[in-house]
């Protein structure tokens, strides 16, 4: 490789990543520009306080709330993939017959389905009491609004309760 | 569905079609018509997305959480053919993660977005975003320690957000008194906070049972409150118009639930509001503030026409927009049963 290489390559990837950084907005007429190219305009942001003061960040002289190391990992990463788990499974009966007898509902619709996380972990109600365990995975029993697609394009839908422990 | 869930669910249909037609007066009872219209939405359906919202002559669609190296756009805006018209990333610089929430839009195609970011150190600030398609820009507004769940735009424009506070250490402390409601002019600044959690019986925010909404007619906003079962609905100047409470539509077990309730709602410009129960049968109801119960909509009639009724999406004039079959949106009208 050639020497200048070892010094341009990274410029390009710092160079990359501020240009990803630029947050994109798509406007219609660039979504029918020439040979289909889509256009990125980068947007103006300024944040400020719920009484209009500029802040420099969203995070200035926060400190009081702060989330606890495993569930940020954990939002992270399922952020970067978010599970399919549901959908490995045979169909939503088999997954809810894991649960029998617990007290369990599903949805048989369209469009809503059970979440990937437990949000309840952000306060201090008892998991029990609002997830599911199964091989490894907690859903969410309150948000019926996440989707996810089933390998054969149907969306699994529903909600889950458990009983107590 | 396995035949034991199968027979299950047509026990509780049946139950809950025999207390729904006794309690129905006829006079009142609605039949959804066919649909006028059907559009194919492929790309609002992605596995970690929100079920899309239908507002003001547009659907949004957005992906719940977001890393620093997901690149892709998060939030999109969509017209009544299908089209992508707008997509943007909502982001935060020194931020590792970021959830929306709820979003929404305006007829100009202005979209309110409410959510929260955290660093790599776990700090989390909860945020109101106003994303102007006409200016390129994107105000974002910290209303932290106040947590938007979701999020309208009033008759005039303005933004109304429904949320919550968490007590100390994100809740291990009960939280302190505070407004639930907190409503922001076209200048983004918030101008006024209602709904103190004290006079409720508990948080409207809370997203266990369904999913919180504000929606807006030509005169009103309306709040609604899945976990507390619970409507309640603001001038928009603030003041009190009524609030509205109902019964459980299903058995309560583990505090929730536990078959049909009320997830999703959708109000139309004459005041009409409309439910989701997300259950196979009878999915569609009708508020009836007179005596605060939900009626069921007939969606029979939808069965044959390759549209069947799966989730209410909102509002479009005097069209219900709904999630049909094959990632389609299907427009129709409630009428009258003779």
């Amino acid at each position: 490789m050639p020497r200048w290489t070892r010094f341009a390559l990274p410029g390009v990837i710092v160079a990359g990543i501020l240009a990803l950084n630029v947050l994109p907005l798509v406007r219609p007429k660039m979504l029918l520009g020439l040979n289909g190219s889509i256009s990125v305009t980068p947007m103006k942001y300024s944040v400020r306080s719920a009484a209009g003061t500029p802040l420099t960040t969203i995070f200035e002289n926060l400190g009081d709330s702060r989330l606890e190391d495993s569930v940020l990992v954990r939002l992270v990463s399922e952020a970067k993939t978010p599970p399919r788990d549901p959908c490995r499974k045979p169909s939503l009966s088999k997954l809810l017959d894991v649960l029998i007898p617990a007290t369990v509902y599903a949805q048989d619709c369209g469009g809503s389905c059970t979440s990937h996380y437990n949000r309840e972990e952000f306060e201090p109600v008892s998991c029990g009491e609002f997830t599911i365990c199964i091989n490894g995975s907690e859903y969410d029993q309150g948000c019926v609004s996440h989707l996810f697609q089933c390998p054969d394009d149907s969306w699994l839908c529903g909600q889950i309760t458990c009983p107590n422990p | 569905m396995s035949k034991t869930m199968s027979r299950r669910n047509t026990r509780f249909e049946w139950i809950f079609l025999v207390f729904a037609v006794l309690s129905v007066p006829a006079s009142s009872a609605q039949e959804l018509d066919e649909p006028i219209r059907q559009i194919t939405y492929r790309e609002a359906f992605k596995p970690g997305n929100s079920m899309p919202k239908w507002e003001q002559g547009y659907l949004v669609s957005w992906k719940y959480d977001t890393s620093a190296s997901d690149s892709a756009e998060n939030v999109t805006l969509y017209d009544r053919d299908g089209n992508a018209i707008a997509k943007t990333r909502i982001w935060l610089s020194d931020a590792s993660f970021v959830r929306i929430e709820d979003a929404t839009t305006r007829k100009d195609g202005e979209v309110a977005v409410v959510g929260w970011a955290t660093t790599n150190s776990g700090t989390l600030a909860a945020f109101m975003a106003d994303v102007s398609t006409a200016r390129n820009s994107v105000q974002i507004m910290r209303t932290s320690p106040f947590e938007g769940r979701a999020v309208g735009f009033g008759p005039d424009g303005t933004i109304w957000v429904l949320g919550r506070e968490l007590g100390p250490g994100r809740g291990k402390e009960p939280a302190p008194d505070h407004f639930m409601v907190q409503h922001f002019g076209l200048d983004d600044v918030l101008r006024d906070q209602h709904l103190l959690s004290s006079d409720f019986p508990c948080e409207l925010a809370r997203q266990i049972n369904g999913t919180p909404r504000v929606v807006a007619s030509s005169d009103r906003v309306g709040f609604f409150a899945p976990f507390c079962r619970m409507w309640v609905e603001l001038s928009p100047t603030g003041e009190m118009l009524g609030q509205w409470s109902w019964k459980p539509l299903s058995p309560i077990t583990n505090g929730v639930e536990s078959q049909a309730g009320v997830r999703s709602v959708a109000l139309t410009p004459a005041n009409e509001l409309y439910g989701w129960t997300g259950w196979n049968a009878y999915s569609l109801v009708r508020f009836d503030r007179h005596s605060s119960r939900w009626l069921p909509v007939q969606t029979d009639s939808l069965r044959n026409t390759g549209a069947p009724f799966w989730a209410l999406y909102g509002i479009d004039g005097d069209t219900l927009v709904y999630h049909t079959s094959e990632n389609r949106l299907a427009w129709t009208k409630p009428r009258k049963l003779e």
